[in-house]
């Protein structure tokens, strides 16, 4: 697929080097942090074609899900109904249990 | 089960609003989105104008894909209203037996404080992430994409006045995670103006006509984070004049240095932390998941979110508004089965901060 989106983690080897690549690439990164060897650790959403640009001295990249498939997938699991507009039927049930 | 889409959202708030008519109503927002959908928000408690009980602000699904944030809301909702009707508590299975909240606690809250869900802030943006582009994080605005469909919306939790003109309020090396161009691949285009969107106007409109709204969560997905203000630099406590409204310090933020930090006050501090561990605690004693609770500044420098919005009103009005953000999860978009587990911690961290709120 053409503009399939890949979900990568992406190790730098100090802060520097990461807001530099973010800088020039304006990547979609979520869920950063350190791992204990002091690397900066993100996941992204990148384009395929864009992947091996990313590659540089100090970046690590690892390709992890096809996050277009992934997507497509979790559309699935989105009602399609409108499961509380008939009346009478009662209100919508929260997850906790009463006791 | 399934998530829910953005019919649903509606239809369930006003299942709530029938069911329970003498401890809730539906506040219906004034400012209908792009795509001409209209807004909802539901307080669960007896008056929000009695200046006697704090009111508290959850907002949900400000980003499209963040699906989650919404059921969080909504589930929490029906969770108190039946529990409130039926004299019961609530019980958030997990392991060890989960978490729960007596009769008591149920009934302390929603007699004692105001709590206002928005639990879809964007639903535009939702329903085009549910439908079409998963992954869409912003709303579906197209006024300054130039016919270009990659670069319609607005990133909404950069739309926020709170230093939202990044250009003169932060220095020009500062990593600040938002942009002024709507190609922006990063999907943080800020838009033309503070609160340029309908979405974040109805947010300030709610906040702007219910003065006794004094804590704010916003939301978000992933990372398993509690974040607490500022986002824009590192807190300092001792120097009230280094704040985000001396204009001295333009041009010096963002950079996490000496030269700029962003002041907090010592009690507001500890008022903050205080509440975060709360929510912490009440999330980890379902799953046994440890949110970490940090600074925004911690994650990334930003400007025009919504958690500092909130707190930064107090430089302009007399009312003082403690701003979160969660950040659920590990995923935008979690299998159902993980996301209901996600709903059950969430909930029960903020019941926790509620009763946090409530022994102020």
């Amino acid at each position: 697929m053409e503009n399939k989106i890949e979900k990568i983690i992406i190790k730098a080897a100090d802060v520097k080097i990461f807001t530099d690549m973010l800088m020039e690439y304006h990547l979609d990164v979520a869920g950063e942090h350190r791992d204990k060897d002091g690397k900066i650790v993100t996941e992204a959403y990148v384009p395929s074609k864009k992947i091996d640009q990313l590659r540089k001295p100090g970046i690590e990249i690892q390709v992890i899900e096809d996050a277009t498939k992934t997507g497509m997938e979790r559309q699935k699991e989105v009602s399609s109904l409108n499961r509380f507009s008939t009346r009478g039927q009662g209100p919508i049930r929260g997850l906790g249990k009463k006791e | 089960m399934a998530y829910l889409n953005v019919d649903e959202i509606e239809s369930a708030i006003n299942s709530l609003a029938n069911e329970y008519q003498n401890a809730c109503q539906v506040i219906t927002l004034p400012n209908r989105t792009t795509e001409g959908r209209t807004c909802q928000a539901l307080n669960i408690g007896k008056r929000l104008d009695d200046i006697s009980k704090p009111a508290l602000l959850f907002t949900g699904s400000v980003h499209a894909r963040e699906w989650g944030g919404s059921e969080i809301c909504v589930y929490l909702a029906a969770d108190l209203l039946e529990a409130y009707k039926l004299g019961t508590g609530v019980r958030y299975e997990g392991m060890n037996g989960g978490k729960y909240f007596t009769p008591e606690n149920i009934r302390s809250i929603i007699d004692n404080m105001n709590l206002l869900f928005f639990p879809c802030v964007n639903p535009d943006g939702r329903n085009y992430s549910q439908t079409v582009e998963s992954l869409w994080r912003r709303n579906r605005n197209p006024s300054n994409s130039g016919g270009n469909p990659d670069c319609i919306g607005v990133d909404l939790n950069r739309n926020y006045d709170f230093l939202w003109d990044f250009q003169k309020f932060f220095h020009p090396q500062a990593p600040v995670r938002t942009s002024a161009d709507p190609c922006d691949e990063g999907q943080t285009y800020r838009g033309p103006a503070a609160f340029s969107e309908p979405e974040t106007k109805n947010v300030k409109w709610l906040i702007d006509n219910n003065p006794t709204i004094k804590y704010h969560i916003d939301i978000h997905s992933f990372s398993q984070l509690i974040l607490y203000c500022w986002g824009d630099d590192q807190n300092q406590t001792v120097d009230p004049e280094m704040n985000l409204a001396n204009p001295i310090y333009d041009k010096k933020r963002g950079l996490g240095g000496n030269n700029y930090k962003e002041y907090v006050s010592p009690e507001d501090l500890s008022v903050i932390t205080s509440l975060a561990n709360r929510m912490h605690d009440g999330i980890f004693a379902v799953n046994q998941n440890n949110y970490d609770v940090q600074s925004g500044y911690d994650l990334y420098p930003t400007s025009g979110t919504g958690q500092d919005y909130s707190h930064s009103r107090h430089y302009s009005t007399n009312n003082k508004i403690i701003g979160f953000t969660i950040e659920f999860g590990k995923e935008f978009q979690p299998p159902w089965p993980e996301m209901a587990r996600i709903v059950r911690e969430i909930d029960a961290g903020i019941l926790e901060f509620c009763l946090g709120v409530s022994s102020l």
